[in-house]
């Protein structure tokens, strides 16, 4: 009967499958804008750092400048332009008091025949500093021209800096507000159980049966109990939980047998470490062991004899070296 | 048999059961794997021993745990396992 329906039920399921499906592209539409916005924004974002640094520099430099009192930059070409350059810029003032003078004189000329003769005198003058301002302004261009390769070069270079920096300052406030957003514990937690299932996964694959696992070498280290305190935990944590339903009864006796057989371990291990073991760990880093060939005599060193757990006689190849302890170091 | 204990064999065929503690991997050795496992051994009231090798998979159903030789692995290894240590601090 669920195919029997009325019309107006179809109809009416009609109109709001069209209404699913309009709204449907509107979220795509949206959301595909919303990431191009991002990425301009991102892009903007990136480019103010890059110009805030180039900003910084450049008025570290003008300050500098203006500290130092720089009056010169350039070589020996410069010397002379600015030289030329200082001397016009001295008749122009010369000449601007000339022209105050004529322009007094005429004032208070006494007749029409005076006042013409100063005039063109204050005409000549005008001619020679609009000559000048040429003259000057032209030097001001070729000076402009000649100071730019160097400009250009620091200008290069300070882009450059400003880029570089700019990337680097983008970054880091993203790093920033990425520890302190509310996903970041949740990625730190991902990252931790990826690890913990991929070692699972490893460890299942060798509990396994049939499963041989032969020991060829091993390079030894020193780590705090406290860290393979938790390294256990982590590896044995998932299976716990997996197991704990079917094997509830079973799980405490088997922990119980954990610790036990870990306290069998004998305390008085290191007095019975030898010299030369106790001298290597007295180095400060860990370095690789020596791969010892298979030979009949496993157990290296009469300490490994007496150190070995009861119930587990043997030793390994023994390591040419040992080193501090990872992790947390003992006081 | 323990959740995390396995049996290896010795170099002169003997069965030593050995805790697994750890197996990880390394930056910039990722296709190999490596193993950490203790026998219980104390090095003195705070620390205690454990064992690494490369964990090498020779044919379906069968392992070798190997040794390091190469310095530099080795010490990309120590890095790997101070990070490691790390984070299990961190949580």
């Amino acid at each position: 009967m669920a195919n029997d329906i009325n019309n107006s039920e179809a109809q009416y399921r009609y109109l709001l499958e069209n209404s699913l499906n309009k709204v449907t592209e509107e979220i795509a539409l949206l959301e595909l804008q919303k990431d191009t916005f991002l990425g301009i924004i991102k892009q903007n974002e990136k480019r103010i750092e890059k110009l805030r640094v180039e900003q910084t520099r450049l008025k570290q430099e003008l300050e500098n400048r203006n500290s130092k009192e720089i009056t010169k930059t350039g070589g020996k070409a410069e010397e002379v332009m600015d030289t030329v350059h200082t001397m016009l810029s001295e008749k122009q003032k010369v000449s601007s008091q000339k022209i105050n003078a004529y322009q007094q004189l005429m004032a208070s000329a006494s007749s029409s025949r005076r006042y013409r003769k100063i005039s063109r005198k204050m005409y000549r003058e005008k001619r020679k500093q609009l000559r000048r301002a040429k003259i000057i302004r032209i030097l001001d261009k070729l000076q402009r021209a000649t100071i730019m390769p160097k400009y250009l070069l620091d200008k290069i270079r300070l882009k450059r800096y400003a880029s570089a920096q700019g990337n680097y300052n983008f970054a880091s406030q993203k790093l920033a507000e990425l520890g302190q957003s509310p996903n970041a514990s949740a990625r730190k937690k991902e990252k931790y159980e990826q690890k913990k299932q991929k070692a699972q996964e490893k460890l299942r694959k060798l509990k396994e049966k049939g499963v041989t696992a032969k020991v060829i070498g091993a390079n030894v280290a020193a780590i705090n109990k406290e860290d393979t305190k938790k390294l256990r935990q982590r590896i044995t944590d998932q299976k716990t939980s997996e197991a704990e339903k079917e094997e509830k009864k079973e799980t405490p006796v088997q922990q119980e047998q954990t610790s036990e057989e870990i306290k069998q371990t004998p305390a008085a291990e290191p007095s019975n470490i030898t010299a030369n073991e106790e001298a290597k760990q007295e180095q400060d880093t860990l370095v690789p062991a020596e791969v010892m060939p298979p030979r009949d005599d496993f157990i290296t060193a009469e300490s490994l004899v007496e150190e070995s757990i009861k119930a587990m006689p043997l030793g390994l190849p023994a390591p040419e070296m040992e080193g501090p302890a990872l992790g947390k170091k003992a006081a | 048999m323990e959740d995390n204990k396995i049996t290896i064999t010795t170099p002169d065929n003997k069965q030593l059961e050995v805790e697994v503690l750890d197996i990880f991997n390394v930056e910039g050795y990722e296709g190999k794997d490596y193993i950490m496992y203790s026998l219980g051994e104390e090095v003195d009231e705070e620390n205690e021993k454990v064992y690494i090798s490369i964990l090498k998979e020779t044919s379906p159903g069968s392992f070798e745990l190997q040794g390091i030789t190469d310095d530099k692995e080795w010490d990309a290894v120590e890095k790997a396992l101070e990070e490691e240590l790390s984070e299990l601090d961190g949580e």
